[in-house]
C-alpha cells in the first residue's frame, strides 16, 4: 500500500490519480494517527522549503515520519521540495532545519549563461535525466524527459547516492537513492508515461 | 538540456471549453475532461486553464471541475482566474495543479503574490499580463477583467511589479492577437523576455509551427503557447484538438 502524506503542502491528488491510473492501492494520509505500519511513503511537495517544513512540523508528521524512515527503514519517495526537505538545511530558509534523513543541503541554482542561450530561474520545463548509476526506481526510463519546476538544487555530500542528474548549465541532482530513501527533483506524477513508470517502480520495490 | 515548453492554453467559460477572438465571441470547443484526455495522449508539455468568468463575475474557482481536470491529467497544470486569496491557491495546488496564475489579484494586491511565493515558492506563482496594442499610438496597454479594465501602468512596469512581488513566471497574453491567426507580435514579447529575470510564456496569434519556431528562435528558452492553433484544424474550420508529436516538436525547436 502506498501512503501519500497530505501534510498541507503538495499536489497530493496528482499522486492519488497516478496510482488510480496504474490500478495500484494507495491511501491519502492527512492525520499522523492514520499512518499505521506503512510499507511505502510518498512525500509530495509543491512549495517552499520553509513552507514545507513548517507544515510538516505543525501537522505532527515530522517525528513520526522520521521514526518510520530511519528506524523502521520504511521506503520513502520525496518529490521536488519533498526531496529537498529530506536534507539537513536550505539556503532558501537559513534558520529552518530539514528532516536530516540524507546528508545534503539545498542551494540556489547558480546560473551560467552561454552566448546562445540565457538560462533563467525557476528552472521550468522538460529535461532529460542522465543516469549516474543503476537504481530500481529508474528502471525502464533511461534517457527520458521529465518535468522540472524549481529554483534550488539538493547538493549531496556523497555522489554515490545520486542516481540521475540533469544539465542546466551545471549538473543538478535529478534523483537519489540511499537504502530505503528515494527522491526525485522532477515531478513523476506530471511526467506522462515515463513518470507513471517511476511511480510503479517505487510501488514494486 | 532544457528545451522551450510548447504550452496549451484553454479557456473555461460556463464549465465548458471555449475559444475567443480578441477576448470576445467565445466559440464552443468541448468538454474539458475529454480535452485533457486527448492532450494526455499527445504528451503535451503543459496545460494552462483560464476561467474567463471568475474575475469579471467575482466567482470562486470551480473546484469540482478543477479536481476532475487534475485527476485526469498526466501533465503539468496551471490555473488562472479569480484568484484573490492564499486559501484558494492552497486548495487548487492540493487538487493537483503545480502553478497558479494571477492577474488583477496580483496587480491590485502585490502582497498576495509575496505571501503566496513565501508559502508555495516562486516557481508555482505566475503573473499574468493581458496586453493590447493601441492602434493609433501603437503603444501597449495592460488590461484586466477580460480586457475591459485598463491598468495605469506600462507592460514593463507590471512585469517589474510582478517580479518584485515574487512571481516565478510571466504569462503574456496579447488580446490584440487572441484567436486572430496573425502570428505572434514578437516585438513586444522579445522586449518582455529580455527584460524579465524569470521565464516568460507568451500566447496570442499563433497560426502555424513556423510561428512557434520563429518565436523561440527570437526569444530563446521560454514557454511558447497557443490556444486556437491546438483547437481548430484550420482558421474558421472545424474543432479538432491537435498537437505535434514528440518528434515533430523536436523539429520545431531544433535550432534551440
Amino acid at each position: 500500500m502506498i501512503s501519500i502524506i497530505d501534510y498541507g503542502l503538495g499536489n497530493v491528488a496528482a499522486f492519488a490519480s497516478a496510482y488510480e491510473h496504474l490500478g495500484m492501492p494507495y491511501e491519502i494520509i492527512s492525520e499522523p494517527e492514520s499512518l499505521k505500519k506503512p510499507s511505502h511513503i510518498i512525500l509530495p511537495g509543491v512549495g517552499s522549503f520553509e513552507g514545507a517544513m513548517k507544515k510538516i512540523h505543525n501537522s505532527g508528521f515530522q517525528d513520526l515520519l522520521t521514526h518510520f524512515v530511519l528506524n523502521k527503514k520504511t521506503k520513502v519517495l520525496g518529490v521536488c521540495v519533498g526531496l529537498q526537505i529530506m536534507g539537513r538545511a536550505s539556503e532558501e530558509a537559513p534558520n529552518v532545519n530539514g528532516l536530516g534523513w540524507v546528508d545534503a543541503e539545498t542551494v540556489k541554482i547558480s546560473i551560467t549563461n552561454y552566448p546562445e542561450v540565457t538560462l533563467k530561474l525557476p528552472l521550468m520545463g522538460w529535461n532529460k535525466i542522465v543516469h549516474q548509476r543503476d537504481c530500481p526506481l529508474l528502471k525502464g526510463v533511461a534517457g527520458h524527459e521529465f518535468y522540472f519546476l524549481h529554483s534550488y538544487n539538493l547538493k549531496i555530500k556523497s555522489d554515490e547516492i545520486i542516481s540521475s542528474s540533469v544539465n542546466y548549465g551545471e549538473y543538478l541532482t535529478g534523483s537519489i537513492s540511499s537504502d530505503n530513501i528515494f527522491g526525485t527533483q522532477f515531478h513523476p506524477e506530471k511526467s506522462h508515461d515515463q513518470g507513471l513508470k517511476i511511480l510503479q517502480n517505487f510501488a514494486l520495490l | 538540456m532544457l528545451r522551450p515548453r510548447l504550452t496549451v492554453l484553454l479557456m473555461m467559460h460556463q464549465n465548458a471549453l471555449y475559444k475567443s477572438i480578441n477576448f470576445s465571441n467565445p466559440i464552443y470547443i468541448g468538454d474539458p475532461l475529454n480535452a485533457v484526455r486527448i492532450f494526455n495522449d499527445f504528451y503535451v508539455d503543459e496545460l494552462i486553464f483560464v476561467n474567463i468568468d471568475a474575475t469579471v463575475n467575482s466567482l470562486e474557482p470551480d473546484y469540482r471541475l478543477l479536481e476532475d481536470v487534475a485527476f485526469v491529467s498526466r501533465m503539468p497544470l496551471c490555473y488562472g482566474g479569480g484568484i484573490k486569496q492564499i486559501s484558494q491557491i492552497e486548495k487548487i495546488i492540493a487538487l493537483g495543479f503545480e502553478k497558479i496564475s494571477i492577474s488583477s489579484g496580483a496587480i491590485n494586491n502585490p502582497k498576495l503574490v509575496r505571501e503566496a511565493a513565501d508559502i508555495f515558492g516562486s516557481q508555482s506563482i505566475v503573473g499574468c499580463i493581458d496586453i493590447r496594442k493601441d492602434k493609433k499610438s501603437e503603444n501597449y496597454f495592460v488590461y484586466t477583467h477580460n480586457g475591459s479594465r485598463i491598468v495605469n501602468m506600462s507592460p514593463i512596469e507590471v512585469v517589474d511589479l510582478f517580479i518584485e512581488s515574487g512571481v516565478g513566471e510571466i504569462l503574456v497574453n496579447n488580446i490584440s492577437r487572441d484567436g486572430t491567426y496573425k502570428g505572434y507580435d514578437i516585438g513586444i514579447i522579445e522586449k518582455i523576455v529580455d527584460h524579465s529575470s524569470v521565464p516568460v510564456t507568451a500566447v496570442g496569434g499563433a497560426r502555424s509551427f513556423d510561428d512557434l519556431k520563429e518565436l523561440s528562435e527570437t526569444c530563446g528558452l521560454m514557454g511558447v503557447a497557443a490556444g486556437s492553433l491546438w483547437c481548430f484544424k484550420e482558421p474558421n474550420k472545424a474543432v479538432l484538438l491537435n498537437y505535434p508529436n514528440p518528434r515533430a516538436r523536436i523539429g520545431i525547436f531544433s535550432s534551440n
